[in-house]
């Protein structure tokens, strides 16, 4: 700065300021301001963004290299640009609109769930319970208590002991069948023989086991889902 | 002092902390309400059967179907067909000593199943996932409903490290401050030292390295 103009010491705008000359509270002020926001980019000063624009000018940080590739690509992908607006509006709560923004609320929605809200819960409740009592015509029957009630009616107009006997163990066998015919039919007990295409050298007695085990765990499986009433 | 003599000569008199007991005696309370409700419900009675819902339907909701299915609309609609199916089947259903919400997550968790065959789009969880979580529902959900849940959620945050752990670092840090942490945009940006508009379309190209990633892993 001396040097300016081959004039050695040549007065320059704020040469003015003895640089010996001691701080004032306000310069100390000033300067710690400025030490912190270069510490600190989010500290707003003005005398930061100076500092900042020298150093840039100095030395520049080179670009990211995804965040260029992201503006090239803002630049001339319109579709990809058009893609981070509507996942930065489905993140903002509308519809998503790409299956990108489909994927970013389910990561949502993975980790972090939202309650359902008690109307609207309500609401599915009702409609569940409510269309049960209009297919049925009301009061939904208990599958267990039709049947003695035929029982009931029988012993009734029944006669004799010989009657009332007949007319149990006629009962008792159809309460069994209706309680052994749930919705999908059980897997029953088989043959292990189609489980296997070709035979087993030795040394694998443990591969064939296992073959057989999962087989079974999977017939086991399927015959409870049939018996809770929840397989189709 | 006194309490905790008291406490400790419970523990020594049941092997169990007074805490544990009063857990253990909540529990029996619940499961005894829920017995109560199943067999008026099986006996047709309705208002039982809209109790049993209300009351174990919002934990469904919130730990086993939104965060396998994604989306609030796909898992209104999982949660009313799982109601359809235990009002069709509650005839059916035995009480065993494990209480009523192991068999109603199991039958949410068929009916999410079958949503995620019949959807043909790239979501966090697969078909074997749930396939595999059917067949362990049975026999392995906890009797312990908030345990259950505990577990659901923890399971679903597991699968988003595991996705969020095949793409590149600053793709992960963009989604898991955004997405995860819902922290805003303009924040995000400054934390990532890139402009909001920029940010914009790093977030999009993780969100499209991630549904690739998902993608391929599915192929597999």
């Amino acid at each position: 700065m001396s040097e300016r103009d081959g004039k050695p010491n040549a007065p320059v705008t704020g040469d003015g300021l003895d640089p010996l000359a001691p701080a004032t509270e306000e310069e100390l002020a000033a300067a710690r301001r400025l030490r912190d926001a270069l510490e600190d980019p989010s500290i707003p000063s003005a005398d930061a963004d100076l500092a900042n624009a020298l150093r840039a000018a100095w030395s520049p940080d080179a670009l990211a290299a995804d965040e260029l590739e992201a503006l090239v690509t803002a630049a001339v992908d319109p579709a990809a640009q058009a893609g981070a607006a509507a996942v930065a509006r489905a993140l903002e709560g509308e519809a998503p609109a790409t299956p990108e923004a489909e994927l970013a609320v389910a990561l949502r929605h993975a980790w972090s769930p939202a309650t359902l809200e008690e109307a609207e819960h309500a609401a599915i409740v009702q409609r569940a319970v409510g269309s049960a009592a209009a297919s049925s015509g009301g009061a939904t029957p208990p599958a267990s208590s039709a049947k003695p009630r035929n029982v009931v009616v029988r012993v009734v107009f029944g006669a004799s002991a010989t009657a009332l006997a007949l007319a149990a163990s006629v009962a008792l066998f159809v309460n069994i069948q209706h309680a052994e015919s749930p919705a999908a039919p059980l897997a029953r007990a088989r043959s292990t023989q189609p489980l296997f295409d070709e035979p087993f050298r030795p040394g694998e007695a443990s591969a064939r086991i296992d073959r057989i085990a999962l087989a079974r765990a999977s017939d086991l499986r399927e015959n409870r889902f049939s018996r809770w009433g929840v397989k189709r | 002092m006194l309490r905790a003599v008291a406490g400790e000569e419970a523990v020594r008199q049941t092997g169990r902390a007074p805490a544990e007991d009063a857990q253990a005696e909540a529990r029996a309370a619940s499961d005894a309400a829920d017995r109560e409700l199943v067999t008026k419900a099986q006996a047709g009675d309705k208002r039982a059967l809209g109790e049993l819902l209300q009351k174990h339907g919002p934990s469904l909701y919130r730990s086993v179907l939104l965060p396998r299915l994604g989306s609030e609309a796909a898992a209104k609609e999982a949660l009313s067909e799982t109601y359809a199916k235990v009002v069709a089947n509650i005839a059916k259903f035995t009480w065993q000593n494990v209480g009523f919400y192991p068999w109603l997550r199991t039958v949410a968790l068929r009916v999410a199943l079958d949503q995620l065959r019949a959807r043909k789009r790239v979501v966090l969880f697969e078909e074997e996932d749930l396939a595999r979580e059917v067949d362990e529902a049975q026999t392995q959900t906890p009797v312990e409903q908030q345990i259950s849940d505990q577990r659901d959620r923890e399971a679903a945050r597991k699968k988003v490290e595991e996705a969020l752990s095949r793409i590149n670092p600053r793709y992960a840090t963009a989604i898991r401050l955004r997405v995860l942490e819902e922290r805003p945009r303009e924040e995000v940006a400054k934390t990532m030292e890139v402009t909001p508009a920029t940010f914009d379309v790093l977030l999009h190209r993780s969100i499209a390295a991630l549904k690739k990633a998902l993608e391929v892993k599915g192929d597999e």
